[in-house]
């Protein structure tokens, strides 16, 4: 439960940074790409802690990593067109 | 960019924080494919993707059946199918295998392990008609119990929980299912279903069934999977030991609690007797036929032991199930290619062809070579279990993985032979004749009791 607060808590902070930063422009896949992310980042950590309280170390590395690096690269690619669109003059 | 909150935005950043961590605290228990358990009172529904079925997934010619005489299988009636000499020698390896490798500094056969294995097998004693010491309601002036078949199904199933039983089903003996009870139990008795006595009955030389007890109890019991990742030894049979000493107190508690509420259950006089425990397992629905020719469940996979119980209590009957898993065994063969004996079958298809005549056939399976199973546990000194160790189903149920690949393999046979090799990859590293997990290390784990837990597949744990 304390994990599912904490990236409750994540969630909120980047939607607090969002609302703060009006000039980062997100287009609407952007928005699909941070869901699917979100997603992958859950599935990777419940079934990291999941297998490590199973005892199964070498599973849980191979699900951290199997969710967590399209979780990475899709993060990646949002915050790169974000920081992006952040640079470009506001147009008038 | 506002350099600084006023009171007015500082409110509405915590309203954001609050209904995010609200929103995913509220989703996070809700797992995928349904595999997380409601929380309605009573029995919980099984996952949609485990579906009952009107017959079970191996193929069964009622015809070809027939009562089986125990003493036929390998497992008593092992010097049948070896030469004197032969058996002896496997005898004599038996009786010293533990020691040998003792003495030769093998991981897993400490002094430590030998004496865990041997005393986690001591516990209560079982019988045919059961223990006599729970009032029957007659005694003290009080009406037997009344109620309808599914509420004494319900009745049942809560009390076996409670005595320690995993999952209950239930079957109706007719003139197909009562061939699942052996003509002759282990000890030579006769077992004889008798359209003449409403009485059960044990003599010196038969037991007798009255014709009138038309309903099986069957149950699974929890073995533990980290005791068993350390199969072939001492550590990974103790599980097994254990499990079968436990069963002997739950069948004695079960066979108390139906005296004490006016009716009778007659259990197996020891371990393994009576009747085919995985068949009417399966044919309750607690789990389906696989290539190791045990039972695998949907909850626990093979990490259980079955039981069975016959009973005069009317029972409303379980069905079968199809939760993929004997389609997956058809492509996964890991159990037969880490088998050390190379007993259990490798074919894709089943087939009705046995391997010998310690098993009665009728079935459309994977018949093992059962001698050849036997012989590796006399030359390890246990009951091996590697089988039971590397089957991919044998997991536990904390991460969510778990329910997303079974909900896959219930739904679509695709994806098994990928699976079954992602299995093998990620949880049975190790070389097929050795355990898979550490023996040393399993006394250094903070573990529950019993080795297993209670909380998984259970609503109201």
């Amino acid at each position: 439960m304390l994990f599912w607060l904490i990236a409750g808590v994540l969630l909120g902070a980047g939607a607090i940074f969002l609302r703060r930063n009006p000039n980062v422009k997100l287009a609407w896949f952007d928005w699909v790409f941070i869901v699917v992310a979100v997603l992958f980042f859950a599935v990777a950590i419940e079934n990291y802690s999941g297998s490590m309280s199973e005892l199964e170390p070498r599973a849980a590395g191979f699900l951290l990593i199997s969710f967590g690096l399209p979780g990475l690269i899709l993060t990646a690619i949002v915050a790169i067109r974000a920081w992006r669109s952040s640079k470009k003059p506001a147009s008038a | 960019m506002p350099s600084s909150l006023n009171r007015r935005e500082f409110l509405k950043d915590m309203g954001l924080l609050s209904a995010g961590a609200a929103t995913v605290a509220a989703l996070g228990p809700i797992e995928a494919f349904g595999e997380s358990w409601s929380d309605k009172p009573g029995i919980a529904a099984r996952p949609a993707w485990v579906r009952t079925v009107g017959q079970p997934t191996v193929e069964i010619d009622w015809e070809a059946i027939y009562r089986f005489d125990e003493r036929n299988t390998v497992r008593r009636g092992w010097s049948k199918y070896m030469d004197a000499e032969a058996f002896q020698a496997v005898q004599d390896q038996n009786a010293i295998a533990v020691y040998e490798r003792n003495r030769a500094g093998q991981s897993g056969y400490s002094t430590r392990d030998i004496a865990l294995y041997r005393a986690s097998g001591i516990g209560a004693t079982q019988s045919f008609l059961g223990p006599d010491n729970v009032a029957k309601p007659e005694d003290n002036n009080i009406p037997r119990w009344e109620g309808t078949p599914e509420e004494a199904s319900e009745m049942i199933r809560a009390a076996l929980r409670a005595f320690g039983a995993a999952t209950v089903g239930f079957v109706e003996l007719d003139a197909n299912t009562e061939k699942l009870i052996y003509a002759i139990d282990p000890d030579g008795k006769e077992l004889v279903i008798s359209e003449e006595t409403e009485i059960p009955e044990e003599t010196e030389t038969q037991r007798i069934i009255p014709k009138s007890a038309r309903w099986v109890i069957t149950w699974t019991v929890q073995m533990s999977q980290e005791g068993m990742m350390r199969s072939p030894t001492p550590v990974g049979a103790a599980t097994t030991a254990m499990t079968y000493a436990e069963n002997r107190a739950i069948q004695s508690r079960l066979q108390g609690f139906l005296r004490g509420i006016g009716y009778y259950g007659l259990g197996e006089a020891e371990t393994n007797a009576l009747g085919i425990a995985p068949a009417f397992g399966v044919l309750a629905g607690l789990g389906e036929m696989s290539r190791l020719n045990r039972m695998i469940t949907p909850e626990y996979g093979p990490m259980v032991r079955s039981f069975k119980l016959i009973t005069n209590l009317p029972l409303a009957p379980t069905s079968p199930i199809d939760a993929g898993i004997f389609n997956f065994c058809r492509s996964c063969k890991t159990c037969a290619t880490y088998c050390p004996s190379g007993a259990l079958n490798m074919n894709t298809e089943p087939s009705y062809e046995t391997q010998g005549a310690w098993s009665r056939g009728g079935i459309r399976t994977y018949y093992e070579n059962s001698l050849s199973c036997r012989n590796y546990w006399a030359e390890v000194g246990t009951n091996c279990g590697i089988c039971f160790a590397v089957c991919p189903f044998s997991v536990k149920d904390r991460a969510m993985i778990h329910g997303m690949v079974k909900g896959i393999i219930g739904t679509t046979t695709i994806f098994n032979g990928a699976l079954a090799e992602l299995s093998r990859t990620v949880y049975s590293p190790g070389a097929p004749d050795q355990p898979q997990k550490s023996p040393e290390e399993w006394w250094t784990l903070d573990y529950s009791e019993f080795g297993i837990d209670t909380t998984h597949g259970h609503a109201d744990a």
